[in-house]
């Protein structure tokens, strides 16, 4: 057998490899150069998998200003800048985008062309972007309504039709944008499996003109959209309990985020209050009745844009007690970039944070603040600021520890597997940082670890515990 | 970068955030330009290392799903390097290599390649050379230095060179050897 040492090490990756130092491109020059890399994979002529080439185009446009975006993205872009004067932040128009796709099918009808344009998928959400066009020689000037519209999802996992809400804006370009929510969809369904068909059946369409009155015209424009497969975001959930005290006092706890809002349960002696769209719609009912209990909620975004809410509902849950509210965004947000919800009764506002905290801290009898928490193979590695480094002490043998340093506070840490049992420690080992000033600790585990596998790590010094959860 | 700043890089990687690999860029695009610029040396441009590097980091956008977290900066370095060394090859079809196979005795067919766990083994004998030889060893076959850019660059008789390079592929060969036996 001949091995060529030089293709041997194709895969070595040793720490060291005698870097000298020479001059390097920018990152600004590289980053252009991969960008137009992925352009160029981006209009590759075969646009077979629709999500492939939205999440292509989505870098086409990052790097340099070429907007390939579907027309739903652009539309709920528009729509994101006219409620909030804001432009939508390339990231958030990024997440649109790869949950949409372009459609282009057409049902022409009694000289009615409807068109499905596009589509965008959202957890349990649909919204679809159409046109209805009347034939001007049959309808002249006459501009086009909606009038009946129906609509049902086909799964081969899913028999049972899910219950289903709509809701139809129409621009002032005359486009169409229906919003189908199927509340009770299987725990575990996701509209973009690939596997799912959207029918909609539009029976009549209304037209008028500014002198004359509306006349309907039925027909059959029916389409079968097989959707496109989209990554569902994953749910968040909080046990954040905020008790907000206006003139109504609500505790609000349960919180938890989708793509496409968010939901929460709130407890309250007081049956008027109500959540509503933010906004315009919101200064008006303040404007109106400045002392109701008229409550709104937005999601920050961590580049600081504020995510309106276009629709509140709320159920109430007789068992509990509470009622439950789902509030919807404005547009799909991913619910790992909304950073707090910021509620308000518009005369004051409490803003919650849902970002993971970056440090922890141990309040036990002195306070120990946990940062820059690693993972590897071989344990677990996290720096500490302390007041005083000689006050405690990390050890995978507590009681041994506490013996020989009795005036310690001696602490521990510890992995924990997806099935609660628990990794222990080998040894620890404290290195103090003088560029951080920080004490950089190595708890190992007694045997080499898959990293992947650890779900949390508990950190204790004995008076307190945190536990932290690892992705 | 911290092993869950990387996890979390690589899972919004997965999720096709643009922003992502933007990040990974002003992260490690200055690494990476790095070793493509020491294996190319005097054979390329820094235009053509500006395009390597692009092209290692569309490997990351198409191949962040294999990356285990807390491996993505030798896993740069590793696709560095073989991109630069395709690159080369392309220029100079024969990189000038004055022995770089390894005739292992066996019965497997002559394409046969290594395990991974027979790849592992290596490697460990190659970080566990003592210094100059690793360095010497690697800067000729791992950069793709010539036996006098060794020299130069060490400050070394190219005789020791050749000794030091005889001596490392002995030892691999020995190790490789010894292996093949054992299965």
């Amino acid at each position: 057998m001949n091995l060529k040492i030089t293709d041997l090490l194709n895969d070595y990756t040793g720490e060291k490899l005698y870097l000298d130092p020479v001059p390097v491109p920018s990152s600004t020059r590289i980053k252009e150069a991969a960008m137009k890399k992925l352009e160029r994979k981006a209009v590759h002529p075969v646009r077979i998998a629709l999500i492939v080439a939205a999440a292509a185009a989505v870098l086409t446009g990052t790097a340099l200003g070429v907007m390939r975006y579907s027309k739903n993205t652009e539309k709920m872009a528009e729509n994101w800048e006219a409620r909030t004067s804001n432009e939508m932040a390339q990231e958030q128009k990024d997440f649109v985008e790869a949950h949409s796709a372009d459609l282009g099918e057409s049902v022409t009808d009694q000289g009615v062309t409807v068109t499905m344009e596009s589509v965008t998928i959202s957890g349990q959400t649909v919204t679809m972007l159409y046109s209805v066009v009347l034939d001007p020689d049959t309808y002249g000037a006459a501009e086009p309504l909606v009038k009946s519209l129906d609509a049902y999802v086909e799964n081969p996992n899913y028999d049972d039709q899910p219950d289903m809400q709509c809701s139809t804006f129409q621009d002032a370009d005359g486009l169409f944008q229906s919003r189908w929510t199927f509340e009770t969809l299987p725990a575990d369904a996701n509209l973009g499996d690939g596997q799912t068909t959207l029918h909609i059946q539009i029976d009549t369409i209304e037209y008028a003109t500014e002198v004359q009155e509306a006349q309907e015209v039925s027909g059959t424009w029916s389409f079968a959209i097989s959707l496109p497969t989209v990554e569902a975001a994953q749910k968040r959930s909080f046990d954040t309990v905020l008790n907000f005290s206006g003139d109504v006092t609500l505790t609000i706890t349960d919180i938890a985020l989708t793509e496409n809002g968010c939901t929460f349960n709130v407890e309250t002696d007081n049956n008027d209050y109500i959540f509503t769209n933010s906004g315009e719609e919101a200064d008006l009912a303040h404007a109106a009745e400045p002392d109701a209990p008229i409550f709104t909620v937005d999601a920050k975004l961590a580049d600081g844009t504020t995510v309106p809410c276009i629709q509140a509902g709320m159920q109430y849950n007789s068992a509990a007690g509470l009622d439950r509210w789902s509030i919807t965004w404005a547009v799909p947000v991913d619910p790992e970039d909304v950073v707090s919800l910021v509620f308000s009764d518009g005369n004051s506002r409490e803003e919650i944070s849902m970002e993971a905290a970056d440090s922890w801290t141990l309040e036990g009898e002195i306070s120990l603040e946990i940062q820059d928490i690693s993972l590897d193979e071989d344990g677990i590695h996290f720096s500490v600021k302390a007041a005083d480094s000689t006050q405690y002490q990390f050890s995978g043998a507590p009681d041994m520890a506490a013996a020989a340093n009795p005036d310690k506070t001696i602490c521990t840490a510890y992995g924990l597997l997806g099935d609660g049992s628990i990794v222990p420690e080998g040894s620890a080992h404290m290195a103090y940082n003088a560029a951080t000033g920080l004490d950089d600790w190595t708890i190992s585990w007694a045997a080499p670890m898959d990293p992947a596998e650890v779900v949390s790590l508990v950190l204790s010094d004995g008076t307190t515990e945190i536990e932290i959860p690892i992705n | 970068m911290g092993w869950m700043q990387e996890a979390e890089l690589l899972r919004r990687l997965k999720k096709r955030r643009s922003r992502a690999l933007e990040q990974a860029i002003d992260q490690y695009g200055a690494y990476v330009a790095t070793v493509v610029r020491n294996v190319l040396g005097a054979s390329g441009t820094m235009e053509d290392a500006e395009e390597l590097s692009a092209d290692v980091f569309y490997t990351l956008w198409t191949h962040c799903g294999t990356i285990t977290p807390g491996k993505l900066k030798p896993w740069l370095g590793a696709v560095a390097r073989n991109r630069a060394k395709d690159f080369l090859r392309q220029r100079r079809p024969v990189l000038p290599m004055d022995e770089d196979i390894l005739s292992i005795p066996t019965d497997s067919p002559e394409t046969a390649v290594l395990e991974h766990a027979q790849k592992q083994v290596l490697f460990d004998a190659i970080d566990a050379m003592t210094e100059p030889d690793r360095e010497i060893f690697l800067r000729y076959y791992y950069k793709f230095e010539t036996m006098e850019e060794v020299a130069q660059r060490m400050q070394l008789p190219i005789g020791t060179v050749k000794t030091k390079l005889h001596r490392g592929r002995k030892h691999l060969k020995e190790i490789l050897t010894e292996q093949e036996a054992a299965q």
